[in-house]
């Protein structure tokens, strides 16, 4: 089995007067550990156009928020209780930083959907033509606090705009709506689309 | 010391060049360094990855993207840096960060999407009929809705509510009747 090459040395030659037969093979071992940590990433040094710019961005998880000076923006990973590692983005100046990207561990029916905006916030949206028991369930969830919302009936009758009364929170966590028709269009409420933003 | 990509001079004695050489493995090392795991750190398979991105404003624009090449850069917009993404082909830049974002459990909140558009939620309680609402930060509406919501404990109450007179980041909460208060969530979109 071969040696293990030396790890790069900032501080070759040890001395100024190392005769080149000494220096020379930590010189090449420098260079060539340079060589190799740039390709990660990188186009490689020795290309024949684009050296420097970037293949992909591979972000070691860091544990606290990063320094960002006037006029720079930091993008960073950090693990996330209930997740994986996620995207964080600082604000120039150690601005505010907020979690950018979320991890979508659950599924989705075909009128179901969601997904995320920065800050962790979820969108619940999709749409319904009747409710069991009027009731609109919030899934996955995970709402903390409900944040806005919109429906829009998509039926025969447009001009029943639904009203809501949110259900208990079980656990500290939201998980769905009671849905109810306007007066004069009975009690079941009206096939919507609808958007419900909700943190979590 | 700064990396000197100019030595050493084919005259120069080894004596005056192997500082010169040290100093710029030293400072390879130093630069390196930045955003990235060290050159001199343990684990050899996390080198040339990045510990983070710190990002400067762009000094000549938009950077120009070949048909194989995406861009993620910064770019100052108003004094402000923000996050920019340009698809290949040099096709029209988008801006993937808003300057704030305020998204604390409050009733009142925003966030953003790619544009960037302002995707404003919030609940406000005991609305009247006729009452403006304001939405901070100022942008200009592009899409609101409300709709009234029920205290859990208390009965059911009746009526539709629609936004009216929107102009700028306000707007009036217009009821099906005119007597009573609601409690109203709202949605909006902004640019």
């Amino acid at each position: 089995m071969q040696p293990e090459p030396p790890p790069y040395d900032p501080n070759i030659p040890a001395n100024p007067s190392d005769a080149l037969a000494t220096s020379q093979p930590q010189f090449l071992n420098n260079f060539q550990k340079l060589y190799e940590a740039f390709e990660v990433n990188h186009i490689p040094l020795d290309a024949l156009s684009g050296a420097g710019n970037h293949t992909i961005v591979q972000l070691l998880e860091q544990e606290n928020p990063q320094q960002t000076q006037f006029s720079e923006i930091s993008v960073y990973t950090k693990d996330v209780s209930d997740q994986t590692d996620q995207v964080f983005l600082r604000y120039q100046g150690d601005g505010t930083e907020f979690q950018l990207t979320n991890y979508q561990i659950y599924s989705v029916d075909a009128t179901t959907f969601f997904t995320f905006l920065p800050g962790k916030i979820i969108v619940y949206f999709g749409s319904f033509i009747t409710l069991p028991s009027n009731v609109l369930k919030l899934f996955p969830p995970v709402a903390k606090k409900i944040m806005g919302m919109t429906f829009c009936p998509s039926g025969s009758t447009p001009t029943n705009k639904p009203r809501i009364n949110l259900l208990q929170p079980s656990s500290g966590f939201f998980t769905g709506m009671e849905v109810f028709a306007t007066p004069g269009f009975g009690r079941a409420s009206p096939p919507c689309y609808y958007t419900i933003l909700a943190n979590f | 010391m700064s990396f000197n990509p100019s030595i050493p001079l084919i005259t120069d004695p080894i004596l005056q060049s192997a500082a010169q050489i040290k100093a710029n493995f030293q400072a390879v090392n130093s630069a390196f360094g930045d955003n990235h795991y060290g050159l001199t750190q343990d684990e050899d398979e996390f080198q040339g990855m990045h510990n983070l991105l710190t990002l400067r404003p762009t000094k000549s624009g938009d950077p120009a993207t070949s048909a194989t090449q995406t861009a993620l850069y910064n770019k100052v917009v108003g004094s402000i840096p923000q996050l920019f993404y340009r698809p290949n082909s040099i096709q029209t830049p988008i801006q993937m960060t808003y300057p704030s974002i305020k998204s604390d459990l409050s009733n009142t909140q925003y966030s953003f999407v790619a544009g960037p558009f302002i995707i404003y939620g919030g609940f406000i309680a005991a609305v009247t009929n006729g009452q403006v609402i304001t939405l901070s930060p100022g942008t200009m509406l592009l899409y609101v809705d409300m709709i009234v919501s029920s205290q859990p404990s208390l009965p059911l109450k009746v009526a539709q509510v629609v936004p009216t007179s929107i102009s700028g980041t306000s707007f009036t909460a217009t009821y099906q009747t005119t007597t009573g208060t609601y409690d109203v969530f709202y949605f909006a979109i902004g640019l």
